[in-house]
């Protein structure tokens, strides 16, 4: 059954013309979805399962058999549980601060401190080379300072430098969520234990810490989650020495050309990240119905024992340290050339130069990105409204009855949408490479692939962020807005838009910033001679050379710039007062 | 003299340099008593509170303890015991453990603690509750089981920060008595902070008034009630009646509706004062005579009536100043009635302070 769109709905007509014409616009999403989403994954599976038209598992079970496939395993799962504990470790001092003090400057501190979390991985890598890598900020300067030939410093293609990306990428993240969480917590709670006896120590161990385990499980399940798919940082700043399960994927895919395997690897990553991103939903419910949120004011203190002082600016050091270093170290190296400051890697980035080993500019990259972005814009953004407006209609025809189609309807649609967060960038990739590369779908020259996938890695962002708005819209304000004369169109225009305008402005700067810092899928996607942003940086770090180094990062400045100003753009409209945009 | 149970000396506290949430307050507690702290929002009451409980640290002044000063010494040693407003009863713990957690940081053995909250629960009449989850209960059980976590270490203080501030009004009625019923069973010395006069008057042994970080006013109930020390005590308390005037030549107040002379001593002659007038209305007289009014009388019109059951509220008008009085069950007056309310002389109180 398909619901009328606003204008029976009020006025109780129906007409079935309008009504077959509303269900295909509603099927829109759904259709596309299917093509797009289900059908590459459908793919993986079936060559995972079937490579040769019979059912083989020989493929499958080689993750568990195979010794190399196994170290794989191990490490991906290894490396993302050091990186877990250590981010959890670090930034839980840091969530205390935020949650529990007041001192001047915090709110650019949070700003910082969340910024992270919108950088492309590329973008965070190319930081850590700036900042760590042999020629970076740190060796540079012990080399000047002692006299040194060679870096004093190799933790290039070491794990350590894969962890330490990984701490700096997933800080936020924990700050985030445990200090939002924290911030509600009572501190009377707290005090009522020590009232009644209870040690500063035992206070935390028996008070604080039981009450914010669900954030910390909800945080590091999450943390857990990016790092068990981490690509960019592995590849980049790990080398050919180390792969996850993800780069694995890749490397038997577009190195060895072994789909089946790639495909069965797939399989395995696709099992996994939906077991744990079904836990992380899990936990994320229990985040939801924490104590009742409580006024800033009641819980801020302001920083008065020396004690305090240093605790609080010690991490405030930290905070600043962590995140700004890496990000300073970027843009201070793009700038430095042999002989002090030049704005040549900036330069040559629009300059077309023979020798270059690119076969078009580097300027030309950023062209194609901002291009495939605003297209995936246009199209998560579309989709995003659809569906929105088809789920919101759906909740309501059921609200307070017991459930019927139209809800199961509503919540597969909603499930639907959500599951590209639960799918890893490479295996999106994976599942187009195999799907449109052959009939009846054989699509894959299409410049069109690029923008479609990232589209759809964006709708889930899309649709946390319009969702409310439509959830906003009461069918009172619009029988209000009728009642005084407006008629269908003018309901929507007085009524709708202006409660949704806002959320599609930020799922929209969502949508393009995805687009724009999209890796994983784009190396699957990209043609050769039409490289996006990220790309030209993974090929520039890759070539030995001063000025292929210092385009990368020149570039990888201009890409962190605009992920910077898209996501300030996002806190403002957000969070900020009502007013014309 | 003997030591007071609890000293608190010239205690002082400010958040920012200029305003002062406690200000040099000097209170002394005997054992077995109740005292309420009373006072508007902001007055500086639960800040004094949490001072005495160590919960917030002093700028100056001490605190003694059964002659032992425990100004530096931290909560968790001072062996007190605090009720707060949202109850604070730990979301991760059924009502047992929450009862028991206190007796679990002394060190109890498991037995013991298991005996001494299920006496605990009685008390509080909540019998074998030990294994409910807290989000199970009402706001009144929650209160309880609040208080008997507070009681079941035996503190020999108990700090209570607006205990029944989180119920309805229904419900905080029937629980204040329970609580002081409670408290005196068990023999607890309690300070007791509300901002409910009511409440005050019926748990308290001995209520001090609080404005601005200051005790303006400590006594019992009674004593309070029959003589508030200072206007703002008056306004606070429900007293509307407040009229500025001045001491005439021949000793008596002098008002704009009258001349009044109150009991016990009168400042001397040409001072500025503020005078009291309780809103008993003994007698009405309607119509009144032609002649001016005598001291002690208000000559007026009836505003508004209300009636309240067992007595009415009568607002008269009287020379532009509206003056609330309470009669006994329906004293038949209408709104335009001419009155003239004759006022006994412990009635009227003065202060020796203008209005502001």
């Amino acid at each position: 059954m398909v619901p009328p769109p606003v204008a029976e709905s009020l006025t109780g007509r129906r007409n079935p013309a309008r009504l077959i014409l509303a269900g295909i616009v509603f099927l829109l999403p759904i259709i596309f979805f299917a093509l797009f989403y289900i059908y590459p994954l459908g793919s993986i599976l079936r060559l995972g399962l079937i490579p040769e038209g019979v059912l083989d598992t020989a493929a499958l079970t080689q993750l568990f058999t195979d010794g190399y496939l196994l170290r794989v395993l191990w490490f991906t799962t290894w490396q993302a549980m050091v990186s877990t504990v250590l981010t959890l470790l670090l930034a839980f001092p840091g969530a205390y601060v935020l949650a529990r003090y007041r001192f001047r400057g915090k709110t650019a501190v949070r700003t910082l401190a969340t910024l992270p979390f919108v950088l492309p991985t590329v973008v965070v890598a190319a930081a850590f080379v700036a900042l760590i890598g042999p020629s970076g900020v740190i060796n540079t300067w012990l080399r000047d300072l002692f006299a040194l030939e060679a870096a004093p410093i190799r933790l290039n293609q070491t794990v350590w430098i894969i962890l330490a990306a990984h701490v700096f990428y997933n800080y936020s993240v924990v700050l985030r969520l445990l200090s939002a969480y924290w911030q509600n917590l009572p501190p009377s709670m707290t005090q009522a234990a020590q009232m009644l006896g209870a040690s500063p120590r035992r206070v935390f161990f028996e008070v604080t810490l039981p009450l914010l385990r669900p954030a910390i499980t909800s945080a590091a399940t999450l943390v857990f989650i990016f790092c068990f798919t981490s690509f960019g940082v592995i590849v980049i700043l790990g080398g050919p020495r180390f792969a996850t399960l993800e780069v694995e994927i890749y490397r038997q895919a577009l190195n060895l050309f072994s789909l089946p395997l790639a495909a069965a690897l797939s399989l395995w990553q696709i099992i996994f990240t939906f077991i744990l991103m079904w836990v992380y939903t899990r936990t994320q419910a229990r985040v939801g119905q924490t104590v009742k949120a409580i006024s800033r004011g009641a819980v801020e203190r302001a920083v008065k024992k020396p004690r305090e002082k240093i605790f609080v600016f010690g991490n405030v050091v930290l905070i600043v340290m962590l995140i700004g270093a890496p990000l300073y170290a970027l843009v201070v190296r793009s700038f430095r050339g042999r002989s002090g400051f030049t704005t040549a890697y900036y330069q040559a980035l629009f300059t077309n130069r023979d020798d270059s080993l690119f076969f078009i500019p580097p300027g030309e990259a950023i062209l194609n990105s901002v291009l495939i972005a605003l297209v995936a814009m246009a199209l998560s953004v579309s989709l995003g409204l659809l569906a929105a407006q088809a789920l919101t209609r759906w909740e309501r025809e059921t609200n307070g009855r017991k459930p019927i189609g139209t809800t199961l309807l509503a919540r597969g649609l909603d499930a639907l949408l959500m599951l590209p967060l639960a799918t890893s960038a490479v295996t999106i990739g994976l599942g187009y490479l195999i799907a449109f590369g052959q009939s009846p779908f054989n699509w894959r020259a299409s410049l069109l692939m690029l923008p479609i996938a990232h589209a759809v890695v964006a709708v889930p962002f899309v649709m946390r962020a319009v969702l409310p708005g439509f959830r906003g819209i009461q069918p009172a304000l619009r029988e209000a807005a009728a009642i005084l004369g407006a008629g269908g169109w003018r309901v929507w225009w007085e009524v709708d838009w202006p409660l949704i305008r806002r959320p599609i402005l930020v799922g929209a700067v969502y949508a393009f910033t995805i687009s724009l810092g999209e890796f994983g899928t784009s190396i699957f996607l990209a043609r050769p001679e039409r490289p996006t942003m990220p790309l030209a940086i993974y090929r520039f770090l890759g070539q030995p050379g001063a000025l292929n180094y210092g385009q990368a990062l020149a570039m990888s400045v201009l890409l962190m710039l605009v992920c910077a100003v898209a996501f300030l753009a996002i806190e403002h409209f957000r969070f900020g007062n009502e007013g014309e945009f | 003299m003997p030591i007071a149970f609890l000293e608190v000396d010239r205690i002082g506290k400010s958040y920012d340099a200029t305003v002062y949430a406690v200000r040099d307050v000097d209170l002394s507690l005997e054992r077995g008593e109740i005292l309420c702290l009373l006072g508007p929002s902001g007055s500086g009451k639960t800040t004094l509170l949490r001072l005495i409980a160590g919960l917030e640290q002093p700028d100056r002044g001490t605190i003694t303890f059964e002659g032992r000063d425990v100004t530096a010494t931290p909560p968790h040693e001072r062996g007190f015991g605090m009720m707060f407003q949202d109850f604070a009863l730990f979301p991760h713990r059924n009502v047992g453990e929450n009862v028991g957690f206190g007796l679990r940081m002394q060190g109890l053995a498991a037995g013991d603690i298991a005996g001494r909250v299920a006496e605990m629960l009685a008390l509080v009449e909540l019998d074998g509750l030990e294994a409910r989850e807290i989000s199970q209960l009402s706001g009144g059980e929650q209160q309880r089981v609040a208080l008997a976590r507070a009681l079941a270490p035996g503190p020999r203080l108990l700090l209570l920060d607006e205990p029944l501030g989180a119920l309805d009004r229904a419900l905080r009625e029937r629980l204040m008595l329970d609580l002081r019923t409670i408290l005196k069973r068990v023999d607890m010395t309690a300070i007791y902070v509300t901002h409910d006069q009511t409440e005050a008057f019926a748990v308290g042994d001995r209520v001090a008034v609080m404005n601005a970080g200051e005790i303006v006013q400590i006594g019992t109930p009674q004593a309070i009630y029959e003589r508030p020390a200072t206007p703002f005590v008056a306004r606070f308390l429900g007293f509307r009646n407040l009229i500025s005037g001045m001491i005439s030549d021949d000793g008596t107040v002098k008002t704009l509706i009258g001349y009044f002379l109150p009991e016990g001593p009168i400042p001397p002659v040409g001072e500025e004062v503020t005078l009291l007038i309780k809103p008993v209305m003994a007698r009405v007289e309607v119509p009144p005579d032609l002649l001016p009014s005598d001291v002690n009388s208000i000559n007026g019109v009836v505003d508004t009536v209300t009636f309240r059951g067992r007595f009415s509220q009568i607002w008269v008008l009287s020379r532009g100043e509206r003056l609330l009085f309470d009669a006994p069950g329906d004293p038949r007056l209408h709104p335009g009635d001419e009155v003239r309310i004759p006022l006994l002389p412990d009635q009227l109180q003065i202060y020796e302070s203008s209005l502001q």
